[in-house]
């Protein structure tokens, strides 16, 4: 950090009273004491001082909100309820006796199946038993029905492959949009059975 | 006894000072009534779970958001944590409190999202208008702080959130990392050291 007459302190760096900077580190940001021989020297105060402005940032960065997304709430009361109660469970019937998938299990399918159609990143899933309704974010510019097919037309040729069905509905809720220039990141492991 | 969360502990002095939304509600009555949903979520009541739900997402929410450093990860590490509560419901102490037992959860499902995925996308400014009423150097420093935070491991980044963004006590952040208070400093210290160093290289 540099001061206002232009010298720069380092953790490392011994203050003229033989105090190492890093030391006055912990007692800078808690506001507690720093010892008896800090509290009464004026290297230790000054090198105090500027640690604690240098640190402001970082409660500035703290005191910044982070409003929790829209429909948050509502996914994950979905996912407790729905593992709540294996009623709602997919029932594939076949030769030599039932098959039974547990909602959370239909929406993990659902949701990775879906993972790398373009356009779209499936943000989370849901099945009550009857049909599977997927939260996903969309493209800006992209033609969201276009990209809505492609999902379920991807969804059902892997229900295909893995359960011999091509499973229930599913129902497609943009909660969001993206930009392409975003990073594209996966953001999609939100499985709610 | 446990100290409640947001006061006390170590050390007894004045830690950081408290942060724009409280990290959990305060204790007395909304602890006791914390308590009392999840001894009830225990007994199969899930509308109880719910109002937890509701009542702590804010929480769960924030501290996933910084550990992680996505929204969308972050998103997906509610549910996780959400999920691994309800089904950890029976490893709940009745004597423990609820703030704490969320906390550790919720950094639990934010470390193993990290720990199973590609190096951090730094986060993203979250609230264009609240920095920029702050003005363009502030804007610049919070940036920095938010790049800066992504670059130190997500041990380092985990206790710094619960210390400097939560504004917990060592003594709770103990209790939520399993580890010990000298630990915790140490690591603390650590964390600190590094951030600021990461700091200086953004100046």
């Amino acid at each position: 950090m540099t001061a206002d007459d232009g010298t720069v302190l380092r953790l490392t760096d011994r203050l003229p009273c033989g105090t190492v900077v890093a030391d006055l580190l912990d007692p800078a940001i808690d506001k507690t004491p720093a010892g008896r021989h800090s509290d009464g020297c004026r290297h230790c105060q000054g090198a105090l001082t500027r640690l604690r402005g240098r640190w402001e940032p970082v409660a500035a960065a703290a005191r910044e909100p982070a409003p929790v997304p829209p429909g948050l709430v509502a996914r994950v009361s979905r996912a407790i309820r729905a593992d709540h109660g294996s009623a709602h469970a997919l029932r594939v019937t076949g030769p030599g006796g039932g098959l039974f998938l547990a909602p959370r299990v239909v929406a993990d399918l659902v949701r990775r199946a879906a993972a790398g159609v373009a356009d779209m990143r499936a943000i989370g899933a849901h099945y009550d038993g009857d049909r599977v309704r997927m939260d996903v974010h969309a493209r800006l510019g992209a033609p969201i029905p276009a990209a809505a097919a492609r999902v379920r037309r991807q969804v059902r040729s892997a229900l295909l492959v893995h359960l011999g069905t091509e499973g229930p509905p599913v129902d497609i809720a943009v909660t969001a949009l993206f930009v392409a220039a975003e990073p594209p990141d996966a953001g999609v492991r939100a499985v709610t059975g | 006894m446990r100290m409640p969360l947001g006061t006390g502990g170590t050390p007894p002095a004045a830690g950081p000072p408290p942060r724009a939304a409280p990290a959990m509600p305060d204790p007395g009555p909304a602890a006791d009534s914390d308590r009392r949903l999840v001894l009830a979520a225990r007994r199969g009541d899930v509308g109880a779970f719910e109002r937890l739900v509701r009542r702590h997402t804010p929480m769960v929410y924030r501290v996933a958001l910084r550990i992680v450093q996505n929204g969308a990860d972050a998103e997906d590490c509610v549910q996780d944590a959400w999920l691994s509560a309800w089904r950890g419901l029976s490893r709940y102490r009745a004597d423990g409190a609820a703030s704490t037992w969320l906390y550790r959860v919720t950094t639990n499902a934010a470390l193993m999202q990290v720990r199973g995925r590609r190096p951090l996308v730094p986060l993203s400014p979250v609230h264009d208008i609240a920095t920029a009423e702050a003005g363009i150097d502030a804007v610049a420093e919070v940036d920095a702080v938010r790049r800066a935070l992504a670059q130190i491991t997500v041990e380092q980044r985990t206790v710094i959130v619960l210390r400097e963004y939560e504004g917990l006590s060592y003594d709770e952040i103990a209790q939520i990392l399993d580890l010990s208070v000298p630990a915790v400093r140490s690591r603390l210290h650590r964390a600190r050291a590094e951030l600021a160093r990461s700091l200086e290289e953004w100046r």
